[in-house]
Protein backbone atom coordinates (compact mmCIF):
# COMPACT_ATOMS: atom_id res chain seq x y z
CA UNK A 1 0.00 0.00 0.00
CA UNK A 2 3.10 2.14 0.57
CA UNK A 3 4.67 1.54 -2.77
CA UNK A 4 1.66 1.95 -4.79
CA UNK A 5 1.23 5.91 -4.30
CA UNK A 6 4.39 6.45 -4.59
CA UNK A 7 4.12 5.08 -7.98
CA UNK A 8 1.00 6.97 -8.82
CA UNK A 9 2.09 10.49 -8.70
CA UNK A 10 4.58 10.03 -11.65
CA UNK A 11 2.13 10.52 -14.29
CA UNK A 12 1.71 14.27 -12.97
CA UNK A 13 4.68 15.58 -15.10
CA UNK A 14 3.26 14.95 -18.63
CA UNK A 15 0.71 17.63 -17.57
CA UNK A 16 2.83 19.86 -16.22
CA UNK A 17 5.59 20.03 -19.33
CA UNK A 18 3.72 22.92 -20.73
CA UNK A 19 0.87 24.96 -19.10
CA UNK A 20 -1.34 25.77 -21.62
CA UNK A 21 -2.39 29.05 -20.78
CA UNK A 22 0.47 31.09 -20.44
CA UNK A 23 0.88 29.64 -23.74
CA UNK A 24 -2.76 31.02 -24.97
CA UNK A 25 -1.85 34.27 -23.47
CA UNK A 26 1.37 34.59 -25.95
CA UNK A 27 -0.20 33.49 -28.67
CA UNK A 28 -3.12 35.71 -28.11
CA UNK A 29 -1.00 38.32 -28.22
CA UNK A 30 1.20 37.38 -31.48
CA UNK A 31 -2.39 37.14 -33.20
CA UNK A 32 -3.13 41.02 -31.66
CA UNK A 33 -0.03 42.20 -32.50
CA UNK A 34 -0.13 41.12 -36.47
CA UNK A 35 -4.11 41.82 -36.96
CA UNK A 36 -3.12 45.03 -36.04
CA UNK A 37 0.50 46.04 -38.00
CA UNK A 38 0.03 44.49 -40.91
CA UNK A 39 -2.28 45.41 -44.14
CA UNK A 40 -4.58 42.93 -46.30
CA UNK A 41 -5.44 45.03 -48.49
CA UNK A 42 -4.23 43.56 -51.62
CA UNK A 43 -1.52 45.91 -53.31
CA UNK A 44 0.74 45.22 -56.09
CA UNK A 45 3.29 47.36 -58.01
CA UNK A 46 4.76 48.45 -61.49
CA UNK A 47 8.22 49.42 -62.78
CA UNK A 48 8.12 53.02 -63.48
CA UNK A 49 11.17 54.79 -65.80
CA UNK A 50 11.95 57.91 -66.01
CA UNK A 51 13.64 59.59 -69.08
CA UNK A 52 16.69 61.52 -68.71
CA UNK A 53 15.79 65.17 -69.31
CA UNK A 54 15.26 66.97 -72.55
CA UNK A 55 18.62 66.76 -74.48
CA UNK A 56 20.54 64.59 -72.56
CA UNK A 57 18.99 61.51 -73.90
CA UNK A 58 18.08 59.83 -77.24
CA UNK A 59 15.17 62.24 -78.23
CA UNK A 60 15.16 61.58 -81.88
CA UNK A 61 12.47 60.59 -84.35
CA UNK A 62 11.40 57.53 -83.07
CA UNK A 63 10.56 58.87 -79.51
CA UNK A 64 6.78 60.45 -79.47
CA UNK A 65 6.07 63.07 -76.93
CA UNK A 66 2.77 63.39 -74.80
CA UNK A 67 2.33 65.69 -72.31
CA UNK A 68 -0.86 65.44 -70.29
CA UNK A 69 -2.62 68.61 -69.17
CA UNK A 70 -5.56 68.82 -66.61
CA UNK A 71 -7.98 69.47 -69.82
CA UNK A 72 -6.17 68.39 -72.65
CA UNK A 73 -3.57 66.54 -74.09
CA UNK A 74 -0.38 67.40 -76.49
CA UNK A 75 0.24 64.84 -78.54
CA UNK A 76 3.87 65.52 -80.66
CA UNK A 77 2.88 69.52 -79.95
CA UNK A 78 -0.56 69.09 -81.37
CA UNK A 79 -3.23 69.41 -79.00
CA UNK A 80 -6.05 67.02 -78.62
CA UNK A 81 -8.95 66.06 -76.33
CA UNK A 82 -8.25 63.45 -73.21
CA UNK A 83 -10.85 61.30 -75.47
CA UNK A 84 -9.04 61.50 -79.05
CA UNK A 85 -5.48 61.11 -76.83
CA UNK A 86 -5.01 57.14 -77.72
CA UNK A 87 -6.03 57.50 -81.30
CA UNK A 88 -3.81 60.28 -82.15
CA UNK A 89 -1.31 58.89 -80.12
CA UNK A 90 -1.13 55.67 -82.14
CA UNK A 91 -1.09 57.50 -85.38
CA UNK A 92 1.89 59.48 -84.06
CA UNK A 93 3.41 55.62 -82.88
CA UNK A 94 2.57 54.46 -86.64
CA UNK A 95 3.10 57.08 -88.49
CA UNK A 96 7.40 57.81 -87.08
CA UNK A 97 7.42 54.19 -86.87
CA UNK A 98 8.61 55.56 -82.70
CA UNK A 99 9.89 52.95 -79.91
CA UNK A 100 9.17 55.10 -76.99
CA UNK A 101 6.92 57.37 -75.61
CA UNK A 102 7.86 60.22 -73.25
CA UNK A 103 4.74 60.89 -71.05
CA UNK A 104 4.82 64.33 -69.54
CA UNK A 105 2.44 65.31 -66.81
CA UNK A 106 2.12 68.76 -66.26
CA UNK A 107 0.87 70.24 -62.87
CA UNK A 108 -2.34 69.53 -62.06
CA UNK A 109 -3.08 65.98 -63.82
CA UNK A 110 -3.54 63.12 -61.02
CA UNK A 111 -1.26 60.40 -61.20
CA UNK A 112 -4.07 58.12 -61.42
CA UNK A 113 -4.67 60.04 -64.45
CA UNK A 114 -1.01 59.55 -65.72
CA UNK A 115 -0.84 55.76 -65.06
CA UNK A 116 -4.18 54.66 -66.94
CA UNK A 117 -2.34 56.65 -70.03
CA UNK A 118 1.06 54.76 -68.88
CA UNK A 119 -1.13 51.75 -68.93
CA UNK A 120 -2.88 52.30 -72.07
CA UNK A 121 0.45 53.82 -74.13
CA UNK A 122 2.19 50.32 -72.95
CA UNK A 123 -0.57 48.30 -74.85
CA UNK A 124 0.87 49.99 -78.02
CA UNK A 125 3.91 48.09 -77.61
CA UNK A 126 6.11 50.82 -77.30
CA UNK A 127 8.59 51.82 -74.52
CA UNK A 128 6.86 54.12 -72.26
CA UNK A 129 9.21 56.38 -70.16
CA UNK A 130 7.65 59.85 -67.45
CA UNK A 131 9.38 62.66 -68.32
CA UNK A 132 9.76 65.50 -66.26
CA UNK A 133 9.47 68.95 -67.00
CA UNK A 134 6.54 71.46 -67.85
CA UNK A 135 4.71 73.86 -65.71
CA UNK A 136 6.79 73.43 -62.13
CA UNK A 137 9.48 71.39 -63.04
CA UNK B 1 -3.40 12.48 1.00
CA UNK B 2 -1.24 12.17 -2.21
CA UNK B 3 -4.60 11.40 -3.86
CA UNK B 4 -6.07 14.36 -3.45
CA UNK B 5 -2.93 16.01 -4.40
CA UNK B 6 -2.98 14.18 -7.82
CA UNK B 7 -6.76 15.37 -8.27
CA UNK B 8 -6.07 18.91 -7.59
CA UNK B 9 -3.35 18.53 -10.49
CA UNK B 10 -5.00 17.04 -12.47
CA UNK B 11 -7.78 19.58 -12.34
CA UNK B 12 -6.39 22.41 -14.36
CA UNK B 13 -4.89 20.19 -16.84
CA UNK B 14 -8.46 18.44 -17.69
CA UNK B 15 -9.73 22.00 -18.01
CA UNK B 16 -7.08 23.27 -20.08
CA UNK B 17 -7.29 20.25 -22.93
CA UNK B 18 -10.47 22.24 -23.01
CA UNK B 19 -8.88 25.11 -24.13
CA UNK B 20 -7.14 22.87 -27.26
CA UNK B 21 -10.05 23.76 -30.00
CA UNK B 22 -9.54 27.63 -29.13
CA UNK B 23 -5.55 27.13 -29.72
CA UNK B 24 -6.12 25.57 -33.12
CA UNK B 25 -8.55 28.08 -33.53
CA UNK B 26 -6.32 30.92 -32.97
CA UNK B 27 -2.87 29.43 -34.23
CA UNK B 28 -5.29 29.42 -38.13
CA UNK B 29 -6.01 33.00 -37.27
CA UNK B 30 -2.42 33.57 -36.57
CA UNK B 31 -0.78 31.29 -39.30
CA UNK B 32 -3.51 33.42 -41.61
CA UNK B 33 -2.17 37.00 -40.76
CA UNK B 34 1.51 35.93 -40.89
CA UNK B 35 0.75 34.57 -44.52
CA UNK B 36 -1.95 37.20 -45.73
CA UNK B 37 -0.97 40.27 -43.88
CA UNK B 38 2.54 42.51 -45.29
CA UNK B 39 4.28 44.10 -42.47
CA UNK B 40 5.88 47.97 -43.86
CA UNK B 41 6.44 51.33 -42.41
CA UNK B 42 3.26 53.28 -42.48
CA UNK B 43 2.63 56.85 -43.50
CA UNK B 44 2.40 59.05 -41.70
CA UNK B 45 -0.75 60.28 -43.35
CA UNK B 46 -3.62 58.74 -45.67
CA UNK B 47 -1.79 57.61 -48.80
CA UNK B 48 -4.20 55.76 -51.15
CA UNK B 49 -2.55 54.25 -54.17
CA UNK B 50 -3.72 54.55 -57.80
CA UNK B 51 -5.85 51.25 -59.07
CA UNK B 52 -3.89 49.35 -61.15
CA UNK B 53 -3.21 46.17 -62.56
CA UNK B 54 0.73 45.29 -61.45
CA UNK B 55 2.54 42.46 -60.34
CA UNK B 56 3.11 40.89 -56.86
CA UNK B 57 4.84 43.30 -53.88
CA UNK B 58 8.34 42.88 -54.52
CA UNK B 59 10.31 42.53 -51.19
CA UNK B 60 13.12 43.66 -49.83
CA UNK B 61 13.03 47.10 -50.61
CA UNK B 62 15.88 49.61 -49.96
CA UNK B 63 13.94 52.80 -48.90
CA UNK B 64 9.99 53.18 -49.16
CA UNK B 65 8.81 56.87 -49.84
CA UNK B 66 5.48 58.17 -49.41
CA UNK B 67 3.72 60.86 -51.35
CA UNK B 68 0.39 62.48 -49.78
CA UNK B 69 -2.27 63.80 -51.68
CA UNK B 70 -1.32 67.38 -51.10
CA UNK B 71 1.93 66.95 -51.86
CA UNK B 72 3.85 65.91 -48.57
CA UNK B 73 6.80 63.30 -48.48
CA UNK B 74 7.60 61.05 -46.18
CA UNK B 75 10.47 58.62 -46.48
CA UNK B 76 10.56 55.43 -44.41
CA UNK B 77 7.56 56.83 -42.36
CA UNK B 78 9.14 60.01 -41.71
CA UNK B 79 7.27 63.00 -42.98
CA UNK B 80 10.09 66.00 -44.37
CA UNK B 81 9.64 69.15 -45.27
CA UNK B 82 10.50 70.32 -48.92
CA UNK B 83 14.84 70.90 -47.85
CA UNK B 84 14.98 67.95 -46.18
CA UNK B 85 13.84 65.28 -49.13
CA UNK B 86 16.54 66.12 -51.06
CA UNK B 87 19.26 65.34 -48.32
CA UNK B 88 17.42 62.03 -47.83
CA UNK B 89 17.21 61.62 -51.24
CA UNK B 90 20.93 61.83 -51.65
CA UNK B 91 21.21 59.77 -48.57
CA UNK B 92 19.78 56.41 -50.32
CA UNK B 93 22.44 56.41 -53.32
CA UNK B 94 24.95 53.61 -52.85
CA UNK B 95 22.77 51.77 -50.05
CA UNK B 96 22.81 48.62 -51.99
CA UNK B 97 20.83 47.29 -55.13
CA UNK B 98 17.30 46.48 -53.62
CA UNK B 99 14.57 48.65 -55.60
CA UNK B 100 13.21 52.19 -54.18
CA UNK B 101 9.47 51.81 -53.11
CA UNK B 102 7.28 54.60 -53.94
CA UNK B 103 3.79 54.54 -52.57
CA UNK B 104 2.01 58.00 -53.95
CA UNK B 105 -1.19 58.77 -53.74
CA UNK B 106 -3.78 58.47 -56.49
CA UNK B 107 -4.78 62.25 -56.12
CA UNK B 108 -1.23 63.33 -56.19
CA UNK B 109 -0.13 65.66 -58.47
CA UNK B 110 1.33 63.37 -61.26
CA UNK B 111 4.56 66.02 -62.14
CA UNK B 112 5.47 66.28 -58.50
CA UNK B 113 6.01 62.23 -58.42
CA UNK B 114 7.67 62.67 -61.17
CA UNK B 115 10.11 65.14 -59.91
CA UNK B 116 10.83 62.37 -57.51
CA UNK B 117 11.27 60.06 -59.50
CA UNK B 118 14.12 61.80 -61.51
CA UNK B 119 15.56 63.12 -58.24
CA UNK B 120 16.23 59.42 -57.43
CA UNK B 121 17.38 58.36 -61.51
CA UNK B 122 20.08 61.52 -60.52
CA UNK B 123 20.85 59.71 -57.48
CA UNK B 124 21.87 56.60 -59.44
CA UNK B 125 18.60 54.79 -58.74
CA UNK B 126 17.21 52.89 -61.29
CA UNK B 127 14.59 50.59 -59.68
CA UNK B 128 11.55 52.14 -59.02
CA UNK B 129 8.70 50.10 -57.73
CA UNK B 130 5.72 52.03 -58.00
CA UNK B 131 2.97 50.72 -55.56
CA UNK B 132 -1.06 50.31 -56.93
CA UNK B 133 -4.11 48.76 -55.75
CA UNK B 134 -6.10 46.28 -57.52
CA UNK B 135 -8.68 48.16 -59.09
Amino acid sequence: MGAGPRITPQPPPRHALIRLTPLIDVIFILLIFFMLASTLESREQISVGVAPPAGAGPTTADTVRVSLEPDAVVVDGRRVTASAMMSAVAAAVRDRNARIIHLQPQAGVSLQTTLQALERMRGLDVEVSLLEGGGEG
Amino acid sequence: MIGLQNDHRRHPADRETGLLPLINVVFLLLAFYLIAGQLSPSAPFAVTPPEQDGTALETPVRTIIHIAGDGSVAIDGERLEADAIQRSIAAIEGQGAAPVRLVADAEADAARVVSILAQLRDRGVEAVDLVTRQP
